[in-house]
């Protein structure tokens, strides 16, 4: 599952059509796409709504480990060399009034240019860029960052945008920003793609649902109290990672006759035994 | 010597962070992942160059035992290494202001002798190929006769100081495992028949060799395997011209095994039903000690036991 976060329409909409997304009722705040796996939420232009809108799309939608955020869109360039169109990925953002800096965890492969971007609450020109050092702007990622380390692991964050501009102050057409976007599509299908290949965090469940059964039984039956339920829990979860076999050895357990706390106490300490080795 | 280690990597992709920690200590990291993209970190130490030896390892009979990390994390990456449990991040951060580490070493030996390890929480002469900094240590050595110096490793690196003068004060300490243990447990180390190797040259070039067979893990068979790999490591090396041998079965901080166990559910290792006493995760007693004291015997049959350690 993956979550993107984009300021304008213009910059959505060929994320929109290449990917089938739906308009998603979930939320009333933001524009909100999406096709079960993908989401896509249009927040403004802004760094603290897209920090809002960030946080909003990753509170109400409900996700697993291995989700992955991702910030796309348009961005400045300061050198002329660098030309429109130009695909970028974000090593590190920073937020140009707190001076906060923020690290993406770039784990996966990929073919496009790192670098650093400044994130700034006005737009920027470039005279403004001829007495203050950076190389790129735009006017959201510091705050979608805020948010999604919030929520997701520092190699699920991405920010991947394309050049549109050397900070002319010129008013951008929207179509020029979709042809942009439709131009650099693959670039964002990589990371959609290669972020669902990560591994999540791989805290699996590994008790089945039968196991879960069997040791409720032998809980009832040895009157055991939630501590020792605790504890036989532990136990059987340890031999399964260590023996890969199923917990059916301690159904045997179930026939032996308990009549008393003190009975299930010894029976209950022999199962421990029988798990530990 | 920030330099040298960036004209080492001309293409790498270098991104400038304000301090290591911002990057390194970031939240939500992902050890195992990072494991297998690991970053190289430059960074200055502004304080805390040496800490005291810790109860956990041996001390090799010095009171003044201390140990220093001029590099956090390892390219080795062993099934029952602590430091997964103990850092938020697998990448490897490198201290470039040695000379800092060198003047504290310098001000605390002044006055009594110290014994200091100097491959903690890194195995430093694996890495000496990007930053020479067990070849440094040893010339600190060289200066500082007060001062005992112990360069532990699993490597097969010994050609990367062999041009070094040989230091009486510097001992080279290699840790081996049986070959079954290191291809199951100690990924990307080299071979026991290579650190063999390495230990030979170093012996025949007149350096103190420590042994190390730490940890020792339980294997079913153990008895078999670890006989076999003490046979095998003294029919290349002489007994009678090895400093010492240190034995230890394995043991963690409770605090990181926890840790560990909930990011490596697949590691079988890990998930032995260690006891905890206190607050240090190990075999039970009964286990540790036959552990201990089998290899114990078996390396007792080529080295004067008084030279073992436990
Ligand atoms: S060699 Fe030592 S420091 Fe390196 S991974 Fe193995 S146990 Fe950890």
């Amino acid at each position: 599952m993956i979550f993107i976060v984009t300021a304008l329409h213009c910059e959505a909409k060929p994320i929109i059509r290449h990917f089938k997304l739906k308009k998603d009722a979930r939320s009333t705040r933001f524009d909100l796409y999406s096709n079960g796996e993908i989401y896509l939420i249009v927040c403004g232009t802004g760094i603290l709504r897209c920090a809002v809108a960030t946080a909003h799309i990753l509170s109400i939608i409900p996700h697993k480990n291995g989700a992955s955020a991702l910030n796309t869109g348009i961005c400045g360039a300061v050198s002329p060399d660098i030309e429109e169109g130009t695909p970028l990925l974000f090593h590190k953002i920073i937020h140009s009034e707190t001076g906060r800096e923020y690290y993406p965890d770039i784990l996966l492969k990929h073919g496009l240019r790192e670098v650093a971007l400044n994130s700034f609450a006005s737009p920027v020109t470039k005279e403004y860029a001829g007495t203050h050092a950076f190389e790129f702007a735009d006017m959201e990622a510091a705050g979608f960052m805020e948010a999604a380390s919030m929520f997701l692991p520092a190699h699920a964050i991405f920010c991947l945008k394309v050049v549109s501009d050397h900070l002319e102050g010129t008013r951008m057409e929207p179509e020029f920003v979709t042809q942009l976007m439709q131009k650099n599509l693959e670039h964002i299908e990589h990371i959609v793609v290669s972020s669902r290949e990560l591994p999540g965090c791989r805290e699996r469940e590994l008790l089945t649902s039968s196991d879960y059964r069997v040791l409720e039984l032998i809980g009832e039956r040895l009157r055991l109290t939630a501590t020792m339920r605790h504890q036989l829990k532990e136990t059987a979860r340890l031999y399964k990672i260590r023996h890969k076999n199923s917990l059916e050895g301690l159904e045997a357990f179930l026939n032996l006759p308990v009549d008393s706390k003190k009975e299930g106490k010894i029976v209950f300490e022999r199962i421990k035994q029988y798990l530990i080795h | 010597m920030t330099q040298k280690v960036l004209a080492r990597f001309k293409d790498a992709v270098k991104i400038e962070i304000k301090h290591y920690k911002d990057v390194f200590c970031r939240p939500n990291q992902d050890f195992q992942l990072q494991k297998s993209a690991q970053k190289l970190i430059l960074a200055v130490k502004k304080d805390n160059f040496i800490y005291k030896g810790p109860e956990i390892c041996q001390n090799f009979g010095s009171n003044n035992f201390y140990y220093t990390s001029s590099i956090l994390n390892c390219i080795y990456h062993c099934d029952y290494c602590y430091l997964q449990g103990m850092y938020p991040s697998a990448n490897i951060t490198a201290f470039v202001n040695i000379d800092d580490f060198f003047e504290a070493v310098s001000r605390e030996q002044r006055s009594r002798s110290v014994y200091l390890t100097v491959s903690y929480d890194t195995d430093l002469l694996a890495f000496e190929n990007i930053i020479p900094f067990s070849s440094m240590w040893i010339e600190f050595a060289k200066r500082h006769r007060n001062t005992t110096i112990e360069i532990r490793t699993k490597s097969a690196n010994y050609s990367s100081i062999s041009h070094l003068d040989c230091v009486d004060n510097v001992i080279l300490a290699w840790t081996l495992s049986p070959e079954a243990v290191i291809e199951q447990y100690e990924k990307w180390t080299p071979t026991l028949k290579a650190r063999l190797f390495s230990i030979e040259k170093a012996l025949s070039d007149g350096w103190k060799v420590r042994l190390c067979f730490d940890p020792v893990i339980k294997t079913e068979n153990y008895r078999e395997t670890y006989g076999e790999c003490i046979r095998q490591v003294f029919s290349r090396l002489p007994g009678g011209k090895i400093h010492d041998v240190s034995i230890g079965a394995f043991r963690m901080s409770a605090e990181y095994l926890k840790r560990i166990r909930k990011s490596r559910i697949d590691l079988e290792l890990v998930h032995y039903p260690f006891e905890c006493r206190n607050g240090v995760a190990r075999y039970p007693e009964a286990l540790e000690k036959e552990l201990v004291n089998w290899v114990y015997e078996c390396i007792g049959q080529y080295i004067a036991k008084k030279r073992i350690f436990l």
